[in-house]
């Protein structure tokens, strides 16, 4: 890790077998066909290939390894005291020590059979007649058995289908390995014809039997799914339940105890109304700091504060554009103005577009003149004209008696992310 | 407003499935509105406005029955009516999908369930008289799928691009304005703003428009 661009040696996501060759081309910045290539041209060299990536497999941690690692390192630090807390319910740490024993295990486990392997060599050496023959079809199918059953393990962890392609060439791959090894072993005892008899055999009383279950098998897995499905729904009808039990008949207990106060329970009914709609198909797809988002949570907050009516369209959306600050800011104390000083609905209109965001607050009150405010009021001044034409936009005030309307734009220079619809 | 006439009086039908909704509609509505009937579910729904083929049908979005189509079910069984029945959307509703589903399907204009009573009325005299309803939010819809700053599109497609004129007229009535404070801004006849939104509208409706299908697809509205 002398450089610091270059990424930790650690065992890649993106695995054919178990990752090496993918966390070395990380590691090395070297594509990574290229690295298999050169696995595989090693081990047809010799089988030094295979030696070193079985070496590396053992000595390499995961990425997840790496990563948890990471989080038991770094995490004191970055997070807050509730948020540690939990983690430690949620047995980060936990999960670390099992990792560590998992992987002692492995290691012992390849340990032993080495130590297994240099006794049978060793017993040959002084006169003993080891099966040979016997031996290395059993460590074949030992390690397709391996190579299969790891699968499972991660399978269950992340049920991701994504990547089932180098699942299966694994399973594949643990499947040769076995039925070879099994081969071999039977071929020292039987004559090959008979084998490729007995092989036909087996191949019809295969047949056979998965003809004769194959509707029980699909009808488990029918079964199967319908129960899953059945359970996300009741999970989903659950979380339905609690949060119309938060919500709506929390809201319902009070209006029902407010009922002589006609204006509270039209505001209770509309920010209840706001609320159940924007759970039930708000703008899930915006991001949490998209100015649609932040103008239309100002809007509400306005609504929850001084009782009224305000109504928010947009279009487009947009974010992280320079002044969006200045301008949610004088956004709201436009609406707050409105709120304050004019009766009926306030109108909010909200237009992203390529070049420009642009904000239209308008109510219904009776107008006033803008040179009439007063030099030490500094709503309208300050708050709105200034704090836009500090942040490079434009802010226009029209007003007559049939209602005034705040017209801010902020030109759009600099676009970090932008999703135009 | 122009429309209003004494001496007229409007039939209307009111479908919905919430009958304390239907009841505090009808108490709400205006004295010209003669409410000749009222349905539940889509077939009951189909059923009444065949029978009584009334001036302007009050139309909820989401209805139970028929093939769970709600209130576009209706309009599509009843689309030979469309020329001299109105359709007016009614909504708790502001979803995109809603809305341009029941609009494409052929109602006149679209308003959500908190709208007064005399704002109400009023729509339904608007309606009647040929003219399309729409709402800030609706309008808000349309800028939104056509793009108000449309990219450069191809020849044979600018037929049903919005113009410049309905751009303005559409972000005027999104801003809040009236269709009359919007003739007072834009220095036209409210008539003249009435035929915009028309127009819009039937763009609306028939439009096959990239750019409106790529719209609809992207909220999975279509």
């Amino acid at each position: 890790m002398e450089s610091p661009e270059r990424s930790l040696l650690v065992r890649s996501e993106k695995r054919m077998i178990a990752g090496v060759s993918g966390g070395l081309s990380a590691h090395l910045g070297i594509p990574l066909n290229y690295v298999r290539l050169g696995f595989i041209a090693l081990t047809a060299l010799g089988g030094i290939g295979a030696v070193l990536y079985a070496w590396l497999w053992v000595f390499v941690p995961s990425a997840e390894e790496a990563q948890a690692d990471e989080i038991r390192s770094w995490g004191t630090r970055t997070r807050s005291l509730a948020e540690e807390m939990t983690r430690v319910q949620q047995g980060i740490f936990r999960s670390r020590e099992g990792l560590e024993t998992n992987s002692s295990w492995r290691e012992i486990l390849i340990g032993s059979g080495l130590l297994v392997l240099s006794v049978l060599a060793l017993a040959q050496w002084s006169g003993w007649n080891i099966r040979w023959d016997l031996i290395w079809p059993g460590i074949g199918i030992l390690a397709g058995i391996l190579l299969a059953w790891l699968q499972l393990d991660e399978q269950a962890t992340q049920a991701a289908k994504k990547n089932s392609r180098p699942v299966l060439i694994r399973m594949g791959l643990g499947l040769i390995l076995v039925i070879g090894g099994l081969l071999t072993i039977l071929s020292g005892s039987v004559g090959i014809s008979d084998l490729l008899g007995g092989m036909w055999a087996a191949l019809a009383i295969i047949a056979g039997a998965v003809i004769v279950l194959l509707p029980w098998g699909t009808r488990l897995w029918r079964d199967f799914l319908a129960e899953r499905s059945s359970r996300q729904a009741a999970a989903q009808r659950a979380e339905f339940a609690a949060h119309l039990h938060d919500s709506v008949l929390q809201t319902l207990a009070v209006i029902q105890k407010r009922s002589d106060d006609p204006a509270a329970v039209r505001t209770l009914a509309r920010i209840q109304e706001r609320e159940l709609r924007q759970w039930l198909y708000g703008n899930q797809d915006l991001n949490d700091e998209d100015v649609v988002v932040e103008v239309q949570h100002e809007a509400n907050d306005i609504e929850q504060l001084l009782l009224r009516d305000v109504e928010v369209i947009a279009v487009g959306n947009a974010q992280g554009f320079d002044g969006q600050q200045a301008l949610v800011a004088a956004a709201r104390e436009a609406m707050m103005n409105a709120a304050k000083h004019a009766e009926g609905k306030i109108s909010v209109y909200l237009e992203c577009s390529e070049e420009s965001v642009e904000v239209f607050i308008r109510d219904r009150g009776e107008g006033f003149n803008v040179e009439d405010v007063p030099e030490d009021r500094h709503g309208v001044r300050e708050s709105i004209i200034g704090r836009m034409q500090r942040a490079g936009g434009t802010a226009q005030i029209r007003s007559s008696e049939t209602g005034t309307e705040v017209q801010l734009s902020m030109p759009r220079s600099t676009t970090q992310e932008e999703q135009t619809s | 407003m122009s429309i209003e006439n004494s001496t007229q009086s409007y039939r209307v039908v009111l479908v919905d499935d919430h009958a304390i909704f239907r009841s505090g509609l009808k108490a709400d509505l205006a004295s010209d509105m003669q409410i000749v009937g009222e349905a539940g579910t889509v077939e009951e729904a189909i059923a009444v406005i065949t029978e009584k083929q009334p001036d302007v049908v009050l139309l909820d979005v989401h209805l139970p029955g028929g093939r769970a189509g709600g209130g576009a079910e209706v309009l599509k069984n009843c689309a030979d009516l469309l020329g001299t029945t109105k359709f007016l959307a009614l909504s708790v509703s502001d979803a995109a999908q809603d809305v341009v589903t029941v609009i494409r399907a052929g109602a006149r204009g679209y308003v959500t369930k908190s709208i007064s009573g005399a704002d109400i009325s009023d729509a339904v005299r608007r309606v009647a008289a040929g003219d399309a309803v729409f709402s800030p939010r609706l309008a808000g819809f349309v800028l939104d799928a056509f793009g108000s700053s449309t990219a450069v599109s191809e020849i044979d497609e600018e037929l049903d691009l919005l113009s410049d004129r309905e751009l303005q007229v559409m972000r005027l009535i999104a801003r809040g304005y009236s269709y009359k404070e919007v003739a007072k801004e834009l220095f036209i006849s409210v008539k003249t703003v009435e035929s915009h939104v028309s127009n819009v509208l039937r763009k609306l409706q028939l439009s096959n428009r990239h750019e409106l299908t790529r719209w609809a697809v992207d909220r999975k509205i279509l």
